[in-house]
């Protein structure tokens, strides 16, 4: 699916492009929010990153898979986000804050990241499922324990934290088993 | 020779997580682990996910609109190809190099691209219907097809086949077709009906404080919009939605009689009299008097089809010990059926 859909919107497949936009949205913009602790800014930045891949399409060369390539995006996008807020503070301020994003930006995601990653799946899990999955997750509670507060049956936690389990392996998948070398040419036009 | 079994329910493996397995479950799933490479796999990626999930703090009150998102995508790629154009005249004007010209002639095919693709998606368009008459039928543009009750409206836009939502306002059966990975939606006073295929109908009057959704075949998730409740609903069930308190009941069962006004069929299997009669005031739309605790020692079971208010009466009467008087208001009086 991933090589054709790149394919398609090279090709100048506007709907193709759109499909991407949908799927990847949320979670994304998600992710972003992680690091800017702003709705606003998250949302600029994944919007500004869909409308640079759309004009610059025909120079898109992703070698991995467009998964890695826009979660690595956005994060870059992010880190340099931070650290020009970082330098505005420290020019502003004579407090002299420390900059902490002016060392290395590493330029890939891995499976260092996966605690991000998975947050920014926790998203498009349905609110039911999500909300199941975070008690279990967030506050530590057994299945018993979500079973009674919510007024269910442990089957049902259990049948649900099954789906998400796998909802989330099956998206991660590439960063849980075996992680590839990518290059992305594109890269530098943001 | 015994096969490897390759398949673990997942609800398993995320109960053997939980460690709340039994000491039986444990052994099948320790042994499901040692069974092949793959399994192993599987059981420790889903591990992972168990172990770098604790403690998320995930903020479940972040929200996005895509399709907001979406438009502003395009107006940033619209606006980035002016731009370009500009700087490129603010420059020398007698050579465009030739990557220029592929970029802008790209440029100038995706805005074409995206305007003749507009143009065929009347995005903003709005189709607005009312029933006048009782048991208007109504063929959407995917083929599902909608009875809609008199005085009732759907509303629903341009782009219907790309996005099934509408929006409904009173009383409807829905027969939907299945369309892969798209679900139908109806919007009904605050609540969401979603569907993949299959039929059912909706009860949604604004003055009303219920809103009923019956299932006839198939299965329907109705989501509150403002809330994160929600039921599912499979065959012969059905929610009734309290709006005051915002809560979902599901005592009563689907019930064909709410589809007098499109069948003009009323079935009873043995309900109570009372029952009975507040069903003809529903379907006729005409007050019925009654003294309850005098008619629900009565059960009925009859079938009437495009019988009149006044026939369906006549055949109770015969059937049990009652007086109707018939005028602007039927009256029913007699003690009808004893303990």
């Amino acid at each position: 699916m991933d090589t054709t859909i790149v394919k398609k919107i090279i090709s100048g497949d506007i709907k193709a492009f759109e499909a991407l936009f949908n799927d990847y949205y949320d979670r994304l913009a998600y992710f972003a929010y992680q690091y800017l602790k702003d709705k606003d800014n998250a949302e600029d930045v994944v919007q500004e990153l869909f409308s640079k891949l759309w004009v610059n399409r025909q120079k898109l060369s992703i070698e991995t898979s467009i998964n890695a390539y826009l979660y690595s995006a956005v994060r870059n996008a992010c880190l340099n986000q931070l650290k020009h807020q970082k330098v505005k503070e420290a020019y502003f301020s004579a407090s002299g804050t420390t900059m902490e994003y002016d060392e290395f930006i590493p330029n890939k995601i891995d499976a260092e990241d996966l605690g991000q990653l998975i947050q920014s799946c926790i998203i498009d899990l349905p609110p039911e499922r999500q909300k199941i999955f975070l008690l279990s997750r967030e506050q530590d509670l057994k299945y018993k324990e979500i079973a009674e507060k919510l007024g269910i049956s442990v089957k049902t936690v259990e049948a649900q934290m099954g789906k998400a389990l796998r909802f989330l392996r099956e998206r991660l998948k590439e960063y849980l088993a075996v992680w590839i070398v990518f290059f992305i040419d594109i890269a530098k036009y943001f | 020779m015994e096969s490897p079994r390759n398949n673990i329910d997942d609800s398993l493996l995320a109960k053997y997580l939980d460690g709340s397995t039994t000491e039986q479950e444990n052994a099948e799933v320790e042994s499901w682990i040692a069974e092949s490479s793959e399994n192993r796999q599987l059981f420790d990626q889903f591990k992972e996910i168990w172990f770098k999930s604790q403690a998320a703090k995930y903020n479940p009150a972040i929200n996005f609109d895509k399709k907001a998102a979406f438009r502003n995508v395009l107006d940033r790629i619209n606006e980035g190809s002016d731009s370009e154009e500009q700087n490129q005249k603010l420059g020398k004007t007698f050579t465009l190099p030739s990557w220029f010209a592929r970029v802008a002639a790209i440029l100038i095919i995706g805005v074409c691209v995206y305007l003749i693709y507009q143009n065929f998606q009347p995005s903003d368009s709005e189709v607005l219907l009312t029933a006048t008459n009782e048991n208007t039928e109504i063929v959407l543009p995917d083929s599902s097809i909608i009875n809609l009750n008199a005085g009732s409206q759907i509303k629903y836009s341009g782009d219907f086949t790309e996005n099934r939502s509408l929006s409904l306002s009173g009383e409807a059966f829905f027969e939907v077709e299945k369309v892969k990975n798209q679900t139908f939606v109806v919007e009904a006073n605050g609540l969401e009906v979603k569907v993949l295929g299959t039929s059912f109908y909706v009860i949604a009057h604004e003055n009303d404080i219920f809103i009923e959704v019956g299932v006839k075949t198939g299965t329907v998730e109705v989501v509150q919009k403002s809330g994160k409740k929600s039921v599912v609903l499979e065959a012969n069930e059905m929610a009734k939605y309290n709006k005051a308190t915002q809560s979902f009941s599901l005592t009563e069962k689907y019930n064909n009689n709410k589809l007098f006004w499109k069948t003009a069929v009323l079935e009873f299997n043995g309900q109570p009299l009372d029952q009975v009669l507040s069903s003809l005031e529903k379907a006729y739309g005409k007050e019925i008097i009654f003294q309850q605790s005098e008619l629900e020692n009565c059960h009925f079971t009859g079938r009437f089809k495009n019988a009149s208010l006044e026939e369906i009466i006549a055949q109770l009467q015969l059937s049990f010990n009652i007086e109707a008087t018939m005028g602007e208001k039927v009256i029913i009086s007699g003690k009808a059926c004893e303990e």
